[in-house]
C-alpha cells in the first residue's frame, strides 16, 4: 500500500506531462490489474504530452486510444487487455525512444519489448504476453520519462558545449 | 481417434506456457589470430568461430524456464600450412544453458539445470555447471547449497581440471570429433557440493564477507580417485573511491602416494574510481597459487582458467601481479588496458616450451580490449595482448615476442 501511494505521489507531484490526469483516474488506475487498451493509451499518449489539454476521463481515453490506432502504436480493441509486449510497443512510439537495428528494421513489439527491458525501462520478472497492472504501467511511464529527459538534457549540454553524442 | 484427442489435450497442456514465452536467436563470430610460437615469430594461428544459438525463455506457474542450445563452427589454419585439411574445421552442438528458477517461498530461491555459477572464492570454479543451487535468504546473511556434475558438460568450454591420477593427464587428449562423439566431447566427470554463504556488513559495515565448504569428488575412471576439499573465502569492500578485493582458499587432497597435502591460493585487489570526468577505474593486484613444494602441494583448481589472453598460465604453481585501467567513454563504448608479470611457484607445475632455465620469473604481458555497443541487440569487442619472453628470468632471452589480437561480435535476432 505504501509503495503503491508512493508512485501515485510521484506522479502527482512529477513532470508538466501528466498535469491533465486527475488523481482519481490516478487511483482508478493503481487498483487495476489488468489495464485495457484504450486506458494505457489515455495514459502513455497523455504523459508524452501527445493528447489535447483539457481532456480527462472517457474523452481522453477515447482520444488516445483512437490517436494510437490510428498510428498504428495499438492493435488490439479498446476494451482487451494490453501485454507487455504491446505496452513496450506503444511507450517506444509515443516517447520516440530509439531502438537496436531489429526493432529500427521490422518495428514490431516484440523488438520494442527488448529494448525496455535492455534499456531497464521495464524492470522485474517480466514475460512478453504478461498483463500489464496499473502499477507497472505507471512505472514504465516514470522510466519513460526519466530517460527521454536524460537524453534531451545531455543533447542539450552537448549542444551548448559543441559536445559529440 | 481418441488417443488423437488424449494426445493433443496433453500437448496443449504440457506447451501452454510456451504461447507466453519468448524466443530469439544470437549470432556470433570471433576472428583470432595468434603467435604463440616460442621459435618463430611467422607461425601465425587462425582461427574462426562462429555461433547460432536460438533460445526460449517462457514462465511456468511461478517458475521460470530459459533454455538456449546452439552450434558451433569451428575453423583453424596455420600460416605454415602445417595442420592438415580435415583437422581445420569442426561442428560442434551445444546446449548452452537450461534453467528453471524459482522463488518457493519469501526467502528461499532456486536454481536447477545447466547453470552459471561461480564459487565464493571465483577462484575454484567458474561457468556453466549441471545442477542446483538453493539459496535461503535471512536478511543480513544468504546461505545455500548447492550440488553439481560436470560429465554432460561440453569439454573445452567446460575446461574442467584433469587429476593427476587421470590417465587422460598422461596422454594427448583428442579435440572434438563427432565420429567419437563420447571419448572427446564431455568433460572429465566431477561432482561437486558446496555448502555458501554471503554476509553483508560483516565483519564491518562497509564490508560484504563470501564463505563456503566445497566437496569434490572425482568420478573418473582412474584406478585412484583424486578428491578434494576446499575452504572459501572472499571479502569485498568500497569506501568512497576506494573498492578491495580479498579471497582465498585452503584445498585439501588425499591420495594414496602421497597421503593428505594442503594447497592453497590468494588474490587481492584494490582499486580507485579516478577524479576525472570519465567513468574510469585503476586497480593494482596480485594473485598467487601454490606449488608442488615440501609443505605444499600444487594448488588444483575444478576448472581451468586461463589467467592471460597470450602465456595463458593456469591457476595452478603460478603467481601474478597486474595493474589495470577501466574506462567507460560513452554509454556504447568501454575500453581497459593491462599489464601482467608473471612468476611461477614452483619449477613442475606450470609447463611451457620457451622454459630454458631454473628461474622462476616468466615475464611480462600487456592487453587491452574494447567494447563497442551501437545497438542494443549488437556488439563488437577487439582485443589484443603480447607475452614478452626476455622480460622474464626463466625464458628463452632470444625468443620472439607471442602475440594474440582477436575482433568479435554478437548480435541478437
Amino acid at each position: 500500500m505504501l509503495n503503491r501511494l508512493l508512485v501515485l505521489i510521484f506522479f502527482l507531484f512529477s513532470a508538466l506531462a501528466l498535469s491533465a490526469q486527475t488523481a482519481a483516474e490516478l487511483d482508478r488506475l493503481l487498483e487495476t490489474e489488468a489495464v485495457t487498451a484504450a486506458g494505457a493509451a489515455r495514459f502513455v499518449l497523455g504523459a508524452a504530452e501527445l493528447l489535447p489539454p483539457g481532456l480527462s476521463g472517457a474523452a481522453a481515453e477515447n482520444a488516445a486510444y483512437n490517436m494510437a490506432r490510428t498510428n498504428r502504436w495499438i492493435t488490439k480493441e479498446a476494451a482487451d487487455p494490453i501485454n507487455l509486449r504491446d505496452a513496450a510497443f506503444l511507450v517506444m512510439n509515443a516517447f520516440e525512444i530509439r531502438g537496436g537495428i531489429m526493432y529500427s528494421f521490422t518495428r514490431a513489439p516484440r523488438y520494442a519489448y527488448r529494448e525496455m527491458v535492455y534499456r531497464r525501462l521495464i524492470q522485474g520478472r517480466a514475460y512478453p504476453s504478461m498483463k500489464v497492472s496499473g502499477e507497472q504501467l505507471l512505472q514504465i511511464i516514470g522510466s519513460a520519462l526519466s530517460h527521454t529527459g536524460e537524453n534531451e538534457l545531455m543533447d542539450a549540454l552537448l549542444q551548448n558545449t559543441g559536445g559529440i553524442r | 481417434m481418441k488417443r488423437i484427442y488424449i494426445f493433443v489435450f496433453i500437448f496443449s497442456i504440457a506447451f501452454t506456457p510456451l504461447f507466453a514465452a519468448d524466443f530469439g536467436a544470437t549470432l556470433s563470430g570471433n576472428y583470432l589470430t595468434e603467435n604463440l610460437s616460442t621459435t618463430s615469430p611467422g607461425n601465425r594461428i587462425d582461427n574462426f568461430v562462429g555461433i547460432f544459438a536460438p533460445w526460449l525463455s517462457a514462465p511456468i506457474g511461478k517458475a521460470d524456464f530459459y533454455v538456449s542450445a546452439g552450434v558451433q563452427f569451428d575453423y583453424t589454419g596455420d600460416s605454415n600450412n602445417m595442420i592438415p585439411w580435415e583437422d581445420r574445421m569442426s561442428v560442434i552442438p551445444e546446449l548452452y544453458k537450461l534453467e528453471l528458477s524459482a522463488r518457493l517461498s519469501d526467502s528461499i530461491d532456486i536454481r536447477a539445470g545447466r547453470i552459471f555459477w561461480q564459487d565464493p572464492s571465483r577462484l575454484v570454479a567458474r561457468g556453466s555447471f549441471d545442477g542446483a543451487d538453493i539459496l535461503y535468504d535471512m536478511g543480513r546473511a544468504r546461505v545455500g547449497v548447492a550440488a553439481f556434475y560436470t560429465g554432460l558438460l561440453y569439454s573445452d568450454t567446460a575446461s574442467i581440471n584433469v587429476s593427476p591420477t587421470d590417465p587422460k593427464q598422461m596422454y594427448y587428449v583428442a579435440p572434438f570429433d563427432i565420429n567419437d562423439f563420447a571419448n572427446t566431447y564431455f568433460a572429465p566427470r566431477r561432482a561437486l557440493t558446496i555448502l555458501h554463504g554471503e554476509f553483508s556488513g560483516f565483519p564491518y559495515a562497509r564490508g560484504t564477507t563470501f564463505a563456503g565448504l566445497m566437496a569434490q569428488f572425482d568420478l573418473s575412471k582412474a584406478d585412484e580417485k583424486f578428491h578434494t576439499q576446499y575452504l572459501l573465502l572472499r571479502h569485498t569492500m568500497s569506501y568512497k573511491r576506494f573498492d578491495l578485493k580479498l579471497a582465498g582458499v585452503a584445498g585439501m587432497e588425499n591420495t594414496n602416494a602421497d597421503g593428505i597435502r594442503f594447497a592453497f591460493a590468494t588474490s587481492v585487489e584494490c582499486g580507485m574510481r579516478l577524479p576525472t570526468p570519465v567513468n574510469d577505474r585503476f586497480s593494482l593486484g596480485a594473485k598467487w597459487a601454490s606449488g608442488e613444494g615440501p609443505n605444499t602441494a600444487a594448488f588444483f583448481p575444478v576448472v581451468m582458467e586461463e589467467q592471460s589472453r597470450v602465456l595463458k598460465p593456469y591457476f595452478s604453481g603460478i603467481m601474478a601481479l597486474a595493474a589495470r585501467y577501466e574506462v567507460r567513454l560513452h554509454h556504447a563504448l568501454a575500453a581497459e588496458v593491462h599489464g601482467q608479470y608473471f612468476f611461477r611457484t614452483d619449477t613442475d607445475t606450470f609447463f611451457d616450451s620457451g622454459i630454458e632455465k631454473d628461474f622462476y620469473s616468466l615475464g611480462m604481458e600487456l592487453g587491452g580490449s574494447l567494447l563497442w555497443v551501437p545497438f542494443s541487440d549488437l556488439s563488437l569487442t577487439f582485443g589484443g595482448g603480447a607475452f614478452i619472453p626476455r622480460t622474464g628470468a626463466a625464458m628463452d632471452t632470444f625468443a620472439p615476442v607471442r602475440w594474440s589480437i582477436n575482433i568479435g561480435t554478437i548480435f541478437s535476432l
